[in-house]
């Protein structure tokens, strides 16, 4: 070949590439199966390190954890938690998800060139139950940033590929694609997530993003709530409404709710992420970034059903005894949310409250503060 | 301009070829998967089932798949075989491991089965010891990897992965039996 032809080819392959990294689809790929909502509980059963190692961490187990809580930083509506040196026995089907070191999977060899590997079971079509992850013994392994070294694997980035399977991403490279990820089944140098990693994720576990809305402070909704305690008590003269919710926990969850809503979650969405909090199992991220404009806000009906749903959290999750309050369910939701939309938009703490009186006392809808 | 671009082009394929390993599997090199395999054969699956195995731990679903063999280009055979996967299907219970080979009734492959005992694969190089085979349009057999990327000759076996793949032609069952039988009886020699 002479020298001319040689740099047609050069050419083609450069234009080949650029075209290719280019037009990358999709990206991501995941294996069709879920976990519930919640937390993923991963025993890590990893034993000591002989040492130190090189990235400074002192044992395979902080660094898996590591390795767990970067996938946690994109997951909302189900995370990893850890049980560290767990004791647990090892076995496969045993709804445990077991994370080791081993020379083989549970009686079978690994056979050669092989890792790490990941199982998984499923129940009943797509609801996965059970993630083992077994790192190969035959290996030398330590932990670094940067480029691959010769001659040791790098149980970072191997532990964040295979607990990405753990969740439910598969290689995006296995369907044509070339996407930069460190779900890809080669690996490189990439030593960290990359967008489309993050994105496979947040597809699967309804990932979200810090709200863009700043909510008062708890104790201005909470001194609201209070005065509109004594308004229905003293000026409306209501009479007491059963609840299995305190004050408190109305305005901290309603508030919360109405985050996620103004986040532009649906309700049901917003509804489960809230009463997933109540129990310890929920992110606070919420679904987008609110618009620029004015706030939008849930109709009347979708927070009474939240607030249904609450009250029942309380009674039967919580086991919160039954009390009584001045302010029914339908109140507390209506004018909660009243005055939050007049916080949010532009009104301050005794502005806003005020407002929500005026309403109350029958003088119509008032104009927010911007 | 074009004295720009060879530089340009060496930095590319150095960049796609740096370092690159598997994850979970180191890719074999094709001379890594004929030296691995105790038997390579083309077969077509005629059958497979899940079956529960008992492990020292608890239990697994493994499935044994039945080929057809059509040719042994490695090792000796009969007309029939089956080799058993880890992973698998048992009512509403399934068991997998992430990047296991799964194969259909009527598909064609190339199986490269390793010489080690009781593995979680029995393939050599866990996914990457089969090749699959591709009847194109005007009927002739070729050979892709074991996702589906086409070949373009054995060199790409366990190489880093190109973008400039995709617009290969593929290389023929044919020229792959040959370059199997040459390493088979060139390892036979060198005994």
């Amino acid at each position: 070949m002479n020298a001319t032809r040689r740099f047609v080819v050069g050419a083609a392959l450069v234009a080949a590439i650029v075209l290719t990294t280019g037009t990358t689809t999709r990206g991501f790929s995941t294996l069709g199966s879920t976990w519930a909502n919640g937390n993923i509980v991963m025993h890590l059963q990893l034993g000591a390190s002989s040492g130190t190692l090189i990235d400074g961490a002192s044992s395979w187990g902080s660094v898996a954890e590591s390795a767990l809580s970067i996938w946690n930083n994109y997951l909302n509506n189900a995370r990893f938690t850890v049980i560290r040196d767990s004791t647990v026995s090892k076995g496969d089907g045993d709804l445990v998800n077991n994370v080791y070191f081993d020379s083989a999977i549970y009686g079978a060899a690994f056979g050669a060139n092989t890792l790490a590997v990941t199982t998984r079971w499923t129940r009943g079509g797509s609801a996965r139950v059970e993630a083992d992850v077994i790192f190969n013994t035959k290996y030398s392994w330590n932990s670094y940033r940067g480029n691959l070294r010769s001659g040791v694997e790098d149980f970072r980035r191997v532990a964040i590929h295979e607990f990405g399977h753990a969740f439910g991403l598969d290689h995006p490279d296995d369907y044509g694609q070339s996407v930069n990820a460190i779900m890809n089944s080669i690996i490189g140098n990439l030593d960290t997530l990359a967008s489309d990693d993050i994105q496979g994720a947040q597809s699967l576990y309804g990932g979200g993003v810090s709200g863009n809305v700043s909510f008062p402070p708890r104790n201005e909704p909470n001194d609201f709530y209070a005065q509109l305690l004594l308004v229905y008590q003293n000026t409306l003269r209501a009479g007491q409404s059963a609840t299995y919710l305190d004050p408190e926990g109305a305005v901290i969850w309603l508030t919360e709710y109405a985050r996620q809503r103004v986040g532009q979650c649906t309700h049901a969405t917003a509804e489960e992420r809230t009463l997933a909090q109540i129990t310890g199992t929920g992110g606070t991220l919420v679904c987008a970034l609110t618009p620029v404009g004015a706030i939008p806000f849930p109709p009347r009906n979708e927070g009474l059903l939240f607030m249904n749903d609450l009250n029942a959290t309380y009674r039967d999750t919580l086991k919160r005894s039954q009390g009584t309050s001045f302010v029914d369910n339908e109140g507390a939701v209506v004018w909660v949310l009243e005055y939050l939309r007049y916080r949010l938009n532009g009104c301050g703490h005794g502005d806003a409250a005020t407002r929500v009186f005026q309403q109350i006392l029958g003088q119509g809808i008032q104009p927010v503060c911007r | 301009m074009l004295r720009r671009l060879l530089p340009l082009t060496l930095v590319c394929t150095v960049l796609f070829a740096a370092g690159a390993r598997a994850t979970t599997v180191i890719p074999p090199t094709f001379d890594q998967l004929v030296a691995g395999a105790r038997l390579i054969f083309v077969g077509e699956v005629v059958s497979q089932r899940a079956i529960w195995q008992p492990t020292p731990r608890g239990r697994s679903i493994v499935t044994i798949v039945t080929f057809r063999v059509d040719e042994v280009w490695k090792g000796s055979l009969g007309n029939q075989t089956q080799l058993e996967f880890l992973g698998g299907t048992i009512g509403e219970d399934r068991m997998e491991v992430v990047g296991m080979p799964e194969f259909t009734v009527g598909q064609r492959d190339v199986l490269f089965v390793s010489d080690e005992v009781r593995t979680i694969s029995p393939l050599v190089g866990f996914m990457h010891g089969r090749l699959r085979i591709v009847h194109d349009p005007a009927g002739v057999d070729r050979v892709a990897a074991y996702d589906g990327r086409s070949l373009a000759s054995t060199a790409q076996i366990g190489a880093a992965r190109s973008p400039s793949l995709l617009s290969i032609t593929p290389m023929r069952l044919s020229e792959l039996e040959s370059a199997v039988r040459a390493r088979v009886t060139a390892a036979g020699r060198a005994r």
